[in-house]
């Protein structure tokens, strides 16, 4: 046993595990050989560690080598499978399967280079029109020659007049500037005196100052002049030359409403009008009669329906005027903004809602004055959503609020509007009241009261219709976008709410015109969800759909037959005139949705 | 704002002294529907075209172009005058054009080859060739020919990329302004097509 001092075990241990020939060993040792008792005492540790080395290797040749894997090696290995066929190799049905099912996968597996279509297409999109073209040299010669023929080939068009026609028909139908001259009234005539106008009187001024302000600037528009209607002398009117001759008494007429002459006598004598209208010149000095707007309208359903719309309604000019009348009555002053031109209309409007804040009918029509006005956007918001406070149960505010916040960008609260008017009862857009008041300014316009009637109940609806089917194409076209940008869900709740509109405007319709008008907003939302059901592959909804839209379809041809019935009955020669006074006071009451017991075909 | 005016605004005008389409919308919004007349007079058969492609029917595609020009006019509003015009009028033709399709998708539509064979009948020769000899005619007119065949056999989307490309004339950035992508997608697209297409037409010569 050796013993170490206490102090130096370490250092010797240290010592020993010091590689040897390193700097930290010769330095230790350098220091070890300056003291003799340590040096000795680190001889004596060579020793024993020499000792212990080889004891280490004599135990390690005593102890036979160890190797596991020997077994499988003899039998895997040395068996010589290079020498072997067929049977006779080992494994050789287990071969046999994984060769064949290799060969499988090979066959299975499509040739794939990823590479080269990868580096291609990001070259291609890095490329400019003209060399991607340039690297398909001839098929892109091809194409552009095709194209090129096709180009050559295709018949021109011209499309100018039809469409600024068009365009001109759709701003008549919001604020109508070209319309007729105003027909005579008849002379001696008592003008058509409100029974309340008291109720109007703060807001007249209002309609006063925005009608001669509009009227100013037609003038100047124009370059006409305008006498004073203090004076009944005559307005200068666009168009007048043409109805030259058509003249009225100016000195006693404090209006005069002159039909252009093609209005009435379009088509005379043509014999389309039916066997029972004789050809009719119309004495311009006469006040439109009764039967003269029957007649027109005969025409119109085979001719020009807009020609006889022109009948019902009023120039901006005409309207204007009208508003400077302080005994116009309440209903006629609103008739009267039908015909404004938007911003004018609002004026009128808001000084009404001023007065009257409960009226629905009134904060509606202002809502709508205000579309499309600049800076109108919050007002008309603001007028929507105090309808929604007045009345829970009209759902169209909502889809109108859906149409603005879709059109600002704000998607989350056009889908949380468009949800909301879903939930509603039915979509009403006050035809009912728009009727009454267009009935009350053709009067006091100076038309007979039976002839402002019939053109009223004849032409009730349209721009209700109008307003709706505008409304389910800008959603529906919301709709589109989203699909076309594969947002299929939003895309399908957009076309569900559409659809319902359909279903609230058919349920609530007064008039049949927009009953059906609700028919065909129901059956084009479900051709669009039709194309989604499509596009995810869904053929019970399809079906369904497909069954949906069969039976609409054949609600509409019902709805359309109707109409058409009723028209024929309105329009039929052998009815008494107490006939269709009757009829045309039930729809100017009810609407014309019910008055089949009125009506025996 | 009249056009008059925009016309010696000097900023509003083409390298070709017109009124440039985006000033011309400007005065549309400003009130001026003669700049909606201007404009179609400029582009209507472009539309008129470009709505042919997609109905392939005269009556439907004069239709849908008159009515593009009427949204043009009610979006008037909302058309930026720093983008570009024309994807932006045959952005609102094609939903109008795909709104038509969707509702009409029951209805049989007419093959691009059928309605060149149809318009060649009626208009007298449609793909016309161009002046070299007979020989040549020929094969241009079989080349066409094969050419219409595979555009037909194409997928939609693809198709309407190569007609919006070479037939319209568009560049990759207008096509994608036009169906709503990007400048780098509509090339990678083009190319693949383009591409397919090729090798399509090495085999159909083949087989001639």
């Amino acid at each position: 046993m050796i013993t170490l001092p206490e102090r130096d075990d370490r250092d010797l241990a240290l010592l020993l595990d010091l590689p040897d020939g390193s700097a930290e060993r010769a330095n230790a040792e350098a220091r070890l050989n300056d003291d003799p008792v340590f040096a000795g005492r680190f001889a004596e540790l060579q020793v024993v560690a020499s000792k212990l080395e080889g004891l280490g290797e004599a135990l390690q040749n005593e102890i036979p080598p160890v190797n596991l894997w020997s077994d499988v090696e003899d039998a895997v290995c040395h068996l010589n499978w290079e020498g072997r066929d067929g049977a006779e190799r080992p494994f050789h049905n287990l071969e046999q399967v994984l060769e064949s099912a290799g060969q499988a996968i090979d066959e299975a597996m499509p040739p794939v280079d990823l590479v080269d279509p990868v580096t291609e297409a990001a070259r291609a999109a890095r490329q400019s029109d003209g060399a991607l073209d340039l690297s398909f040299g001839p098929l892109a010669q091809s194409l552009n020659a095709l194209g090129d023929s096709w180009t050559e080939a295709t018949p021109e068009v011209d499309l100018r007049d039809s469409v600024m026609g068009r365009l001109a028909e759709k701003k008549a139908a919001v604020s109508p500037s070209n319309v007729v001259p105003m027909r005579a009234r008849p002379v001696g005539g008592a003008s058509v005196a409100s029974p309340s106008s008291g109720t109007w009187m703060p807001y007249v001024g209002w309609a006063v100052a925005a009608g001669l302000c509009v009227t100013a600037a037609w003038m100047v528009y124009q370059g006409q002049t305008f006498n004073d209607p203090a004076t009944n002398q005559r307005t200068q009117l666009p168009g007048a030359e043409e109805n030259s001759g058509r003249t009225v008494d100016e000195n006693s007429l404090p209006m005069e409403r002159v039909v252009p002459h093609d209005t009435l006598a379009m088509n005379e004598g043509a014999g389309e009008e039916g066997p029972d209208v004789a050809p009719h010149t119309p004495d311009p000095n006469q006040p439109l009669t009764l039967q003269e707007a029957i007649n027109a309208r005969r025409r119109s359903l085979v001719n020009n329906v807009a020609a006889f719309e022109q009948l019902a309604s009023l120039s901006a000019d005409e309207a204007n005027r009208l508003l400077q009348d302080l005994d116009l009555s309440d209903e006629a002053l609103l008739g009267a903004a039908q015909f404004l031109s938007q911003e004018d209309a609002a004026a009128v409007l808001r000084a009404a809602v001023a007065n009257d804040p409960e009226n629905e009918s009134l904060k509606y029509a202002l809502a709508r004055s205000l579309a499309g006005i600049p800076d109108g956007a919050g007002e008309r918001q603001a007028q929507l959503e105090g309808l929604l406070a007045l009345n829970k149960d009209n759902a169209l505010p909502h889809y109108l609020l859906a149409a603005d916040h879709m059109a600002r960008g704000d998607v989350a609260a056009g889908m949380n509007a468009l949800s909301e008017g879903a939930a509603g009862a039915e979509a009403d857009p006050y035809t009912l009241a728009r009727m009454r008041e267009r009935e009350a300014v053709l009067r006091a316009s100076g038309l007979d009261a039976d002839v402002a009637r019939y053109l009223a109940v004849s032409t009730a609806g349209q721009a209700e219709a109008a307003d709706i089917a505008a409304l389910r194409n800008e959603l529906l076209d919301y709709g589109a976008l989203y699909e076309q940008q594969g947002d299929l869900e939003t895309a399908q709740q957009i076309y569900n709410a559409v659809n319902q509109l359909g279903v609230q405007v058919t349920d609530g319709a007064d008039m049949a015109l927009l009953q059906q008008t609700g028919l065909e907003t129901q059956q084009d939302a479900i051709y669009a969800l039709q194309g989604i059901a499509d596009i995810l592959q869904q053929p019970e909804n399809v079906a369904l759909l497909g069954e949906t839209l069969n039976i609409l379809a054949g609600s509409i041809a019902e709805v359309t037959n109707y109409v058409m019935a009723a028209q024929d009955v309105v329009n039929n020669p052998q009815a008494t005139s107490t006939d269709w006074q009757s009829l045309i006071q039930h729809i100017l009451a009810q609407g014309d949705t019910d008055i089949s017991n009125l009506v025996t075909p | 704002m009249a056009i008059r005016a925009l016309n010696q605004a000097e900023n509003c005008m083409t390298s070709a002294g017109e009124v440039t389409d985006e000033a011309l919308m400007a005065a549309l919004d400003g009130g001026d529907d003669e700049a909606l007349g201007t404009l179609v007079e400029r582009y209507q058969n472009d539309v008129f075209r470009f709505c042919l492609h997609y109905l392939k029917n005269v009556e439907v595609a004069k239709e849908m172009a008159q009515e593009t020009f009427l949204r043009i006019y009610s979006a008037r509003a909302r058309f930026e005058v720093d983008r570009k015009f024309k994807p932006w009028m045959l952005c609102i033709a094609r939903n109008l054009c795909l709104n038509e399709l969707k509702r009409r998708k029951t209805v049989h539509m007419e093959t691009l080859e059928e309605y060149a064979s149809s318009a060649r009948e009626d208009s007298g020769e449609v793909m016309q060739a161009p002046a070299d000899g007979p020989y040549e005619q020929l094969l241009t007119k079989e080349r066409h020919r094969a050419l219409l065949e595979m555009l037909d056999a194409l997928a939609e989307e693809a198709r309407e990329i190569v007609v919006l490309r070479y037939f319209q004339k568009l560049s990759a950035r207008e096509i994608a302004d036009t169906i709503g992508s990007t400048e780098g997608a509509v090339r990678t697209r083009l190319h693949r097509i383009l591409k397919q297409l090729r090798n399509d037409f090495v085999l159909s010569r083949e087989d001639m």
